[in-house]
């Protein structure tokens, strides 16, 4: 909001200045039309006044037109007239001059109009009134915001207000200067008028603009300005009515006015105080809001510029990305950019190097200037006409450089598009293929190479095209035919060998003909040759582009070398049955021969046994003692043979016999053994401490045989002890579980303990604790058998512990003690 | 069978083996009607009533027989097998003796339909129960309803 802006707006100041001005040149016409016509109520408004001269008349008219007409040349010219005739009417009456100016017009009428004996002139205020008034509106043609004019315009209008309260107050000397004639009463509106209009004109003025300003100062003013002028002029009036009427005398009449002046004033000002304040609060309100709304405002500046600057930082990093591109595109290819007429705009490094032309004399000349004329028109009508579509155009082009050298170019054509899809620049990327052309020759020496290696290789090459035809054989081929190559050469495969139809091979090449490019089939073939002799060949059958290509290789001599090799296989094949039939016999002869040992020997002891049994039941009365104690001798031999042979045939099946594993809970196992073996030793109250076995894979009856010899042992040899005690326990480590029987029985003497698990080996008499020696040496080969250990630690009269580990993974190593199972078992027998 | 007398039928090559069955069966009055043949021949004879047992023929099948395995001439095993074979014969109880639970004929024995088989133990109280035990049950007890 801008203080200085004007309250009423510049249209209605105009139209202000326009209606009073306009009034104004009425009233100067309607009193020269009173001269011309001598109408008094024109020329006098009051009966006995004076008249307006008709000089005044012109000059209102003059100056309302230098308002009303403002810039023109008309209003320039009319103000100036009126200005010099009161210039020169104002120095002709300070020269006390006989020649007036004023009385010009209607010079005889003039004559006549008297008042106060004066003739008719235009009075002196009136002048310097004129003076003024036209003095500002010549000045405003340089600026309208000029103090100066509004200070002529205001002068004027004071003078014409004078003269008007004077008319009203009746008081001569306020519209008349000494013994000159006086302004007439319209002459005074007509000033005010006219002042009106000049102040409306020059509404930028400092004056006009403060009182019609939007602020407070303007609104003050604009309330203060008409009471402070009529206030007093009406009050003055009523206090000299009063007076002249004799209502109270001229002092109360100035008492009367002072108070009442006061009254309304101290009124006044504090209605305008009033007003101030609550503007004042109205401002602070605003300019608080002002202050938030300024916050907020910054709080958004803050963000948005946060925002730039994200959107300043991707937009440098895409450019960064695109200057890479460039760069790679730059390094890579052969760039150029040309508009859509083919100009070209941009040419790169590679472009100038290849093409061997400076980037100046490339620039602003189209493509033309590289073209080599070796591509029909054809051709460069389908790339235009691609790329005017707007498509990206590939292909290969061959190109001249500045010395008249050709240079192959791999081209992609790229049209950049406006937002009608039609192309505004094309750029052409390109790569070198000068190279890739050089090498044909290079491909063509290279071929001829090859075609030596394939003419004189061992191997056999033959090339068959799709009819059977022979179109390629190498020396290798023909050494064993009965043609020339000259012979073969385009004749067909029939027609060389009639009956080579039913062939194999044949067969082979008609099936590889029908399969597509690259399959490969091998076959090998015996060949008998037209001169008797005869060989192995290995063929590689390969589908060419032109048919089939055969490749043969002589294989007699390996292939005899495979049938010695073959033979010498059956032939050792046929020793390994022998052997296993041998090995299988004599394992057959060991079995029987166990089965036989058992069975016979146990036959004979059986009648020792028996036979004592009956001899000692029948001749009992004739028997003494000493007889039926030697009778018990042979008996009890007679049952451990038996016991022996059992623990022998035991310890040989043990190593016959297959390990089966499966999941087996050691727990119930050893459960099932201790309450066994509890029945068979009910006196002993031995003490059994049995802790957490693990389940282990392990075969479950072999591992039965283990736990019940090893148990067996504990309570057989602890059983003479006051207080036997068997602990068994087990440790789970990484990769084996570790089992433990412990007794506190006859233990052994550590010398010996390498013995322990040999078979018929005893580190006790049979008088001391029965046995046969083999118990042990089982559980080793059981526990060998499931890839485990066994050992013991014993110390003479004080116990025993014995140990086995079980793998964790069995599968590993199975048999892995076999070896050290089988030397014990020798070295024991 | 109109009368209920135990016929056992022993075939044993081995005279000691076979006196001390005798003297087992005996102890328990078991050996009343007992035969005792030395090989399988002899046994196969004793059944069908042919050669030296032709004067058998009309009497009936023994009730059970104890049949050895290891002998001469025919062993068990085919003794075994041509009566279990024969429905005439099959329904007679056949024990198979044998010295040793190592026998890897056993297993066949029992393909071929033995009845039971029992080790001849090396302690002669031992032996007497066995024989005794498998003779009371096969022979007294055990009625074979297929058995006429």
């Amino acid at each position: 909001m801008e203080l200085s802006e004007t309250y009423q707006s510049s249209d209605r100041l105009r139209l202000t200045s326009i209606f009073t001005g306009w009034l104004a040149f009425v009233l100067g016409a309607s009193v020269l039309v009173g001269w011309l016509l001598d109408v008094e109520i024109l020329l006098r408004p009051i009966p006995g006044s004076v008249a307006m001269n008709p000089t005044t008349a012109l000059c209102f008219m003059l100056c309302a037109i230098g308002v009303l007409r403002h810039p023109s040349a008309l209003a320039r010219w009319s103000v100036g007239v009126a200005f010099v005739i009161c210039a020169i009417k104002l120095v002709l009456w300070i020269m006390d001059s006989s020649f007036s100016i004023d009385r010009i017009l209607f010079a005889s009428k003039l004559d006549f109009d008297m008042y106060r004996g004066l003739n008719n002139r235009m009075a002196p205020n009136t002048a310097i009134a004129f003076v003024l008034s036209s003095g500002a509106m010549l000045y405003y043609p340089q600026s309208k915001k000029g103090r100066l004019p509004e200070l002529l315009a205001l002068l004027a209008t004071v003078l014409g207000t004078l003269s008007l309260i004077g008319y009203g107050y009746r008081v001569p000397e306020f519209y008349g200067v000494l013994k000159h004639f006086p302004m007439a009463v319209h002459t005074a509106v007509g000033f005010v008028l006219l002042g009106v209009a000049i102040l409306a004109f020059g509404k930028d003025g400092p004056l006009v603009s403060t009182i019609l300003s939007k602020g407070t100062g303007g609104l003050i003013a604009r309330w203060l300005l008409p009471l402070a002028i009529l206030l007093p002029i009406g009050l003055g009036a009523i206090r000299l009515y009063g007076e002249r009427q004799g209502i109270y005398s001229s002092v109360f009449g100035l008492m009367l006015l002072v108070v009442v002046i006061i009254i309304i004033f101290c009124l006044i000002i504090w209605r305008v105080a009033a007003y101030a304040n609550q503007h004042d609060l109205k401002l602070k309100e605003y300019a608080d809001k002002l202050a938030e709304l300024n916050t907020d405002l910054e709080a958004q500046v803050r963000s948005r510029t946060v925002a730039l600057e994200r959107q300043t930082r991707m937009l440098e990093l895409k450019l960064k990305e695109l200057t890479d591109y460039k760069y790679a595109l730059d390094q890579g290819t052969i760039v150029a950019i040309t508009d859509q007429k083919g100009i070209i705009l941009h040419v790169n490094d590679n472009f100038c190097r290849i093409s061997g032309y400076a980037e100046e004399e490339l620039l602003g000349r189209d493509h033309r200037v590289i073209n080599s004329g070796h591509h029909p028109k054809e051709f460069m009508r389908d790339l235009w006409r691609t790329i005017a579509s707007g498509k990206v155009w590939r292909g290969i082009i061959r190109n001249k450089s500045k010395k008249g050298g050709y240079y192959w170019v791999d081209t992609t054509i790229i049209p950049f598009l406006n937002e009608e899809g039609k192309p505004v620049k094309y750029m052409a990327i390109r790569s070198d293929l000068t190279d890739l052309k050089d090498t044909s020759q290079q491909l063509a020496d290279s071929e001829a190479r090859f075609r030596y290696t394939l003419d004189n290789m061992m191997e056999g090459a033959q090339m068959i095209d799709k009819e059977f035809r022979y179109v390629y054989l190498n020396d290798a081929v023909l050494k064993h035919g009965k043609y020339g190559r000259e012979e073969m050469v385009g004749r067909t495969m029939m027609e060389c060998y009639p009956g080579i139809e039913q062939t194999e091979v044949f067969k082979l090449i008609e099936k590889s003909m029908g399969q597509p490019e690259g399959t490969n089939h091998h076959i090998e073939n015996h060949f008998q040759y037209p001169d008797g002799t005869s060989a192995w060949f290995e063929l590689s059958v390969q589908r060419v582009p032109e048919g089939v290509f055969v490749l043969s290789i002589d294989v007699t001599d390996r292939k005899k070398a495979e049938n010695e090799l073959r033979e010498l296989n059956r032939s050792l094949e046929k020793m390994v049955d022998q052997r296993t039939a041998q090995l299988q016999a004599s394992n057959q002869e060991l079995e029987s021969f166990s089965y036989s040992v058992s069975h016979d020997l146990r036959a004979p002891l059986r009648a020792i046994n028996g036979f004592s049994e009956m001899l000692e039941k029948q001749y009992t009365q004739t028997l003494d003692d000493n007889a039926k104690r030697l009778l018990g001798i042979i008996k009890s031999n007679a049952l451990t043979m038996g016991k022996l042979i059992d623990d022998l045939l035991e310890f040989s099946r043990t190593g016959r016999k297959e390990v089966r594993n499966s999941q087996v809970s050691m727990q119930e196992v050893v459960e099932n053994i201790l309450s066994d073996l509890k029945q068979e030793y009910p006196e002993g109250g031995t003490k059994i401490t049995l802790g957490k076995l693990p389940v282990s894979k392990c075969d479950p009856q072999l591992m039965r045989h283990v736990w019940g010899n090893l148990i067996s042992n504990a309570f057989k040899y602890s059983s003479k002890k006051e207080n036997p005690e068997i602990t068994i326990w087990a440790e789970d480590t990484e990769n084996e579980i570790l089992y433990h029987i412990k007794d506190n029985g006859a233990g052994f003497n550590m010398e010996y303990a390498d013995k322990l698990f040999g078979v018929f080996q005893r580190l006790h008499s049979t008088s001391e604790f029965q046995g046969t020696g083999v118990g042990l040496a089982i559980v080793n080969r059981i526990v060998n058998k499931h890839g485990g250990r066994v050992w013991a630690e014993a110390e003479v009269g004080k116990g025993a512990t014995f140990h086995f580990s079980l793998p964790k993974n069995p599968n590993l190593n199975p048999e892995y003690h076999e070896q050290e199972d089988s030397r014990t078992a020798v070295g024991g027998g | 069978m109109n009368k209920k007398i135990a016929e056992l039928l022993l075939v044993e090559d081995n005279p000691f083996d076979a006196e001390l069955t005798l003297t087992a069966l005996k102890e328990k009055n078991l050996a009343n009607s007992l035969y005792h043949v030395e090989d399988g021949a002899e046994a196969l004879d004793f059944v069908y009533a042919r050669g030296k047992y032709t004067d058998r023929s009309g009497l009936p099948l023994p009730n059970l027989i104890l049949l050895d395995l290891k002998m001469p001439k025919l062993n068990g095993m085919e003794v075994l097998r041509s009566l279990k074979s024969d429905p005439q014969t099959k329904c007679i109880p056949i024990v198979v003796l044998t010295s040793s639970k190592e026998d890897p004929d056993i297993k066949e024995c029992y393909r071929l339909g033995v009845n039971s088989y029992i080790v001849k133990p090396v302690g002669f109280e031992n032996f007497v129960k066995a024989v005794t035990e498998v003779g009371f049950y096969w022979a007294l007890l055990n009625t074979n309803p297929d058995c006429k």
